[in-house]
């Protein structure tokens, strides 16, 4: 890859920041779980905020996939390996936060938490890179 | 370990407030000064493994038999909640503008690696002037919501 192609697309602009922007709407929703929710579950509003965020996480983990795909198309090697980044940072969050729920250890949040920061950093660096 | 957070706390807070006046340095110099981009990169990247040392620290910390950050949210204390929140939203708000940060000192190596006056810097150089806008943006907000998490603390 030359130095001719400086930013990505329009269209992995818009991918990455729907991306951060679903991810922002994931993290307050995870914040309203863990200040609303009381586990095990027990009412059906608190059923709805944790909907939310496992909805939304669900999105998210649509739009990392349909990134890497649009990465790929590319050719900038930074974006892909980003792209990728972000895939694996979903990952981690997404097994952090289905142990969490699996067995309520609140130290497998922190494994969530971590895997979001991750993969708030490589969308929105992705979305930097196409501005 | 109290010593440790804080001295990880002032390292975070003195190198943050560079890392903000870095960036809005740039944003007016347009990410045309060298020394300014150096300058903040380094800061950031201090402010940035200090702040995921604090989180660690105090997200691992066993607290009243839960741990130290969901006993913050969950307290029963508002400002306390209320800091908690701020601190949380605060360092996503610098993760936003790190990442940024990184970007905007891959196009200025770029711009040297091009040559200062061809087309292809030209065409950088109004990327960083846009990314380095947003960036300050961020960072401001984040140092907002900072400072309102530590002027809370001070009515705790």
């Amino acid at each position: 890859m030359g130095v001719t192609q400086i930013r990505a697309s329009r269209l992995m602009l818009y991918i990455s920041g729907i991306e951060t922007l679903l991810l922002a709407v994931l993290f307050y929703a995870g914040l309203a779980t863990l200040v609303l929710d009381k586990f095990p579950l027990s009412q059906a509003w608190e059923a709805a905020i944790l909907s939310l965020h496992i909805s939304m996480a669900m999105l998210v983990a649509f739009f990392a996939a349909a990134m890497l795909m649009q990465a790929q198309k590319e050719g900038i090697k930074t974006i892909y390996y980003l792209a990728l980044l972000n895939i694996v940072f979903i990952g981690i969050a997404a097994a952090g936060g289905l142990a969490f729920y699996g067995t309520l250890t609140p130290d497998f949040s922190y494994l969530m938490a971590l895997g979001f920061f991750g993969a708030l950093f490589c969308s929105s660096a992705c979305m930097f890179y196409s501005i | 370990m109290s010593v440790i957070f804080d001295v990880l706390n002032t390292i975070h807070g003195f190198f943050g407030a560079l890392w903000v006046g870095g960036a809005l340095l740039n944003a007016i110099v347009k990410g045309k000064g060298k020394e300014v981009g150096m300058f903040f990169l380094l800061s950031s990247t201090i402010t940035i493994i200090t702040g995921i040392l604090i989180f660690s620290i105090l997200y691992l910390i066993p607290y009243q038999g839960n741990l130290f950050i969901v006993h913050a949210v969950l307290s029963q204390n508002l400002n306390v909640r209320v800091r908690a929140l701020l601190n949380l939203v605060g360092g996503a708000f610098g993760v936003l503008a790190f990442s940024g940060g990184i970007i905007m000192s891959k196009r200025s190596s770029l711009i040297k690696e091009v040559g200062e006056n061809s087309v292809l810097a030209l065409e950088l150089k109004k990327s960083l002037e846009r990314i380095s806008k947003l960036v300050a943006s961020f960072l401001i907000i984040s140092v907002i919501l900072m400072i309102l998490a530590g002027s809370t603390a001070q009515s705790v």
